[in-house]
């Protein structure tokens, strides 16, 4: 899994790829706490994540919780593997997307 | 039947998913339900690697039995670690939006049977996932 940071105005794209699973989630989760710390407005790019589990969803919640407490704008960009997983946990409403 | 033994931790985790995956596509199983499948037996050994062996052990195994037999796709999965409660795994309700608790969910929404087998050998745990083909 790859996360790289493009700067588009006055907004902070975060662009990851790959699978998110367990192995990865810890990093994911304090490279995303980071961006949200840094930035007003944030992208997280998923359209090229090819799998996420129940504890990447648990990382976006969980990302999607502090942006809201800090009053930052966080909004997602979704592959159809991320998009189904959502949808099963009837999650899609919840996220702002992109 | 298709059998392989992995180290029970994180880093495997893809493997065992891949080991799967391979079974599915040789099966000719369909992209999308290759991916429900995935989807839940990744909850499966997440749960084996966090719950039975805490967060994982490298010494420690798990074993992974495939087959499809009569149009019954069949996942055995043993371990050697803390035995289940099979009456405290329970999924959370969706309407309570928090991190933590899908893992359960999305194996009952995606398998058709989710067994306790007996167990052999040294094995602690014996799970069972079942799906019609």
């Amino acid at each position: 899994m790859d996360i790289r940071e493009e700067n588009a105005g006055s907004k902070l794209i975060a662009h990851i790829e790959g699978e998110i699973d367990l192995e990865k989630t810890d990093d994911l989760r304090e490279k995303i706490s980071i961006i949200i710390d840094n930035n007003s407005s944030i992208e997280l790019n998923l359209t090229k994540v090819t799998y996420i589990d129940s504890s990447g969803v648990a990382v976006l919640i969980e990302s999607n919780q502090k942006a809201q407490e800090l009053e930052k704008e966080l909004t997602l960009n979704l592959s159809e593997a991320v998009l189904s997983v959502l949808k099963m946990a009837k999650l899609e409403s919840f996220f702002k997307m992109a | 039947m298709l059998s392989k033994i992995f180290k029970a931790e994180k880093s495997d985790l893809n493997y065992i998913r891949t080991f799967i995956k391979d079974f599915l596509i040789e099966k000719k199983i369909k992209e999308d339900l290759q991916y429900q499948i995935i989807l839940a037996v990744g909850e499966a050994i997440m749960n084996i690697v966090q719950h039975a062996y805490k967060g994982g052990n490298a010494s420690k195994k798990i074993k992974v039995d495939l087959s499809l037999i009569d149009e019954i796709l069949i996942l055995d999965f043993f371990d050697e670690g803390i035995k289940a409660d099979p009456s405290k795994i329970k999924p959370r309700k969706l309407e309570e939006i928090r991190p933590g608790g899908l893992g359960t969910h999305f194996i009952k929404m995606v398998m058709d049977d989710i067994l306790w087998g007996e167990t052999k050998d040294n094995w602690v745990n014996h799970l069972i996932l079942k799906k019609k083909i």
